[in-house]
């Protein structure tokens, strides 16, 4: 994730000046030494020191969950904040008895924090990272109810032969429709319309077809985009 | 207290955290705060559609519900 290439008059110097910076601790990292150094005698012959340092994923999580901590602590001192990674991917979840007002209005304030967080994960990496956050379930419950929601606009579509056009949700929300429909056959999802406003619609389309989405509608296109780009 | 903890977020996720200023001020009796960053961590700060600058205030609100509105304003 991150890969740091260093100089200086030793070894040991490097490591302490790195940890230092960094806010490193001892466990956090590897490091491969390119170029033992030299001290020179009488300031001649000197040779810098180059190290090669590897941050280790332990770190990033680390990081993470303080920052976290650090600002979520002002509205419950006790927020327990868990980070867990995965690849490129880093698990967040955030427990605290003021789950509720951390979730916010739709998951308002949750999609914010998680924004934030991938800000602060992406800052530290050279790699792009990615970060999912969940609070008190909330996510996997909100999921279980978009399934029902699609399953029931997916029947309705087929049996009769129509679009159906769902409320407007979050970006990550519509992403979830989308997956969702790919699952079935005979309808294709798109998303209409602009934020925060913007919404799926699910229609019937002969089976002949293939392909979830019209590639004659450059709205829905438009809109693919934009919700690729969102988290 | 809030300029305190913007600074700290803003701190996380700018590249020149040592650049970075709050000045928190009431204006028509709403709160204002007004940040100064690197001009390089400007389009950072406000992110893409104003997507940062939006969850920013989104966080400080919910972090201090007893304050009615918040402004943010990047200054350059």
């Amino acid at each position: 994730m991150k890969k740091l290439i260093e100089k200086g008059s030793s070894v040991e110097d490097i490591l302490e000046r790195v940890k230092e910076k960094y806010d490193l601790r001892e466990e956090e990292f590897e490091y491969n030494v390119i170029e033992r150094g030299f001290p020179g005698i009488f300031g001649f012959l000197a040779k810098d020191a180059v190290v090669e340092i590897t941050l280790k994923k332990t770190y990033f999580e680390r990081r993470l969950r303080e920052f976290l901590e650090d600002i979520l602590k002002i509205v419950d001192a006790d927020v327990r904040v868990t980070v867990k990674s995965s690849g490129k991917a880093f698990f967040v979840d955030i427990d605290s008895d003021r789950v509720g007002r951390l979730i916010g209005k739709h998951g308002k304030t949750l999609g914010a924090i998680q924004h934030i967080a991938m800000i602060f994960v992406n800052r530290l990496s050279d790699t792009k990272l990615n970060v999912v956050l969940d609070m008190g379930e909330y996510r996997k419950r909100r999921r279980k109810f978009i399934e029902k929601i699609v399953q029931e606009a997916v029947a309705k579509a087929l049996k009769e032969k129509t679009k159906v056009v769902l409320d407007p949700m979050f970006a990550f929300e519509r992403r979830l429709v989308h997956e969702m429909v790919k699952r079935y056959k005979g309808v294709i999802s798109y998303s209409v319309g602009v934020e925060p406003y913007r919404r799926v619609v699910i229609e019937y389309v002969n089976s002949k077809r293939e392909g979830r989405r019209r590639d004659d509608l450059r709205e829905s296109l438009r809109g693919e985009s934009q919700d690729r780009g969102d988290r | 207290m809030m300029k305190e903890v913007l600074e700290k977020i803003l701190k996380g996720i700018v590249k020149h955290p040592e650049e970075v200023v709050v000045m928190e001020f009431d204006e028509d009796g709403k709160k204002v705060l007004e940040i100064v960053v690197n001009e390089e961590d400007v389009g950072q700060v406000i992110g893409k559609d104003g997507r940062t600058i939006k969850s920013l205030k989104i966080l400080l609100s919910a972090l201090f519900e007893d304050t009615k509105e918040i402004t943010l304003r990047v200054v350059r």
